[in-house]
């Protein structure tokens, strides 16, 4: 059996653990993931969080902003990590998307997918300082039904629901995600120029956001 | 096959989903998914997971048969227009600035990078068991529970996957020296 070439062993060594995720990459697929199951099934999992971990995910979420999320994720002991994101999975998105679901549930054989035009009848808009994780939950619902919309290939739906965010949420804890998404479903609808005046705007209030670089990157970053 | 020192197959998807969350983002990126594609493909086998977990009987280790699926979902999704077109970048990737893996030196990282490069030159064949054995420190025999192919095929594969990547940076090396000789 041919051994391994003393080289390549010496790169493997070298390479080790470079593959590996970290805690930020398992809290994002945990996240989606949790949405596309349900509540139920990554939920359970959450019970071995430590009582710190989920005090501390939970916590940071009503704090808000996604640096802070991951920050916190950060301060979490390694075996912790991931059962940390499992409670902040169920603590961000996934009641809430239950919830939303079962309110719009359609009749069978029916579009399941609730419509901006069904949530904008939603509640009227919130002062940020009145809203707790409930409202946070809300927020990221709405964002991540945005994204969803984009990668499906519905920009103006994306809009549509970018747009409510804007409305019930106008001081939310995730505006920068909202902008960087508007502009992101501006430029996939060629609206060019409306993109480029709320980039623009976005990377002047924000300039070292860790969404400036897509924006820079898109069709309305600076012309080149 | 249940190999001794496995654990009894957990029966809960969040428990699986726990222990095998890192094993299966490796494997999905060695295997070749690139960076934009892998929340996807890690996505993807989880919920396959999730689908067949009750059928699951215990007659291979429970890493195995994940890694099983992992292969099949890599390759059910590695047509080009998918995997090689960065989507548009939104929420979920921009949206995480704070990094906490383990610490790596620039040596490491481009480490990293060059083996990464290497499993590209190797076919799907020979990469995916120099990832399980030499990687990964699989057994052979629990490599062929996991493809699905004879200890001989295994071994022989393996053997070539060795061969061709000794190859590839002897070959590479001599060209730094030489580049390196040039340049000083």
């Amino acid at each position: 059996m041919l051994g391994l070439d003393p080289d390549l062993r010496q790169l493997v060594d070298e390479a080790r653990g470079c593959d590996d995720p970290v805690a930020a990459d398992r809290a994002r697929v945990t996240r989606a993931l949790a949405v596309r199951l349900g509540a139920g099934a990554l939920a359970a999992a959450a019970t071995t969080a430590t009582t710190a971990a989920a005090t501390t995910a939970t916590t940071a979420t009503a704090l808000g902003g996604s640096a802070v999320r991951t920050t916190a994720m950060a301060g979490l002991g390694s075996g912790a990590k991931l059962a940390g994101a499992l409670v902040l999975a169920g603590t961000l998105g996934v009641g809430a998307s239950v919830a939303t679901r079962s309110r719009h549930a359609p009749a069978p054989g029916r579009e399941a997918r609730p419509t901006a035009v069904t949530r904008s009848a939603a509640p009227a808009p919130l002062p940020a300082n009145a809203r707790g994780a409930s409202g946070l939950e809300e927020e990221v619902q709405l964002l991540r039904e945005a994204q969803q919309a984009m990668r499906e290939g519905h920009p103006d739906r994306a809009l549509a629901l970018v747009d409510e965010h804007a409305r019930r949420f106008p001081e939310g804890l995730l505006r920068q995600e909202r902008i960087a998404v508007r502009v992101l479903a501006l430029c996939a609808l060629g609206r060019t120029g409306q993109a480029r005046r709320e980039s623009e705007g976005f990377l002047r209030q924000w300039p070292a956001s860790p969404f400036s670089t897509q924006l820079r990157a898109s069709c309305g970053g600076p012309r080149r | 096959m249940r190999l001794p020192n496995d654990p009894p197959p957990p029966a809960d998807f969040g428990e699986v989903y726990r222990m095998h969350f890192d094993f299966a983002w490796r494997s999905a990126r060695r295997l070749g998914v690139p960076d934009h594609a892998l929340d996807d493909a890690v996505q993807e086998t989880f919920m396959v997971v999730h689908r067949k977990l009750g059928e699951f009987e215990g007659r291979s280790s429970l890493k195995t048969w994940i890694f099983g699926i992992i292969r099949r979902v890599v390759r059910d999704h590695r047509p080009p227009a998918r995997w090689q077109l960065a989507p548009p970048a939104m929420l979920d990737q921009i949206a995480e600035p704070v990094e906490d893996g383990p610490l790596h030196s620039a040596a490491n990282a481009e480490a990293g990078r060059r083996l990464a490069r290497l499993l590209d030159k190797l076919d799907d064949h020979k990469r995916e068991v120099f990832v399980l054995v030499d990687l990964e420190e699989m057994t052979v025999p629990e490599a062929a529970e996991a493809i699905g192919a004879n200890l001989n095929t295994v071994y022989a594969r393996l053997r070539a996957a060795r061969r061709a990547l000794a190859e590839v940076l002897a070959r590479e090396r001599a060209r730094e020296r030489n580049l390196e000789r040039c340049s000083g």
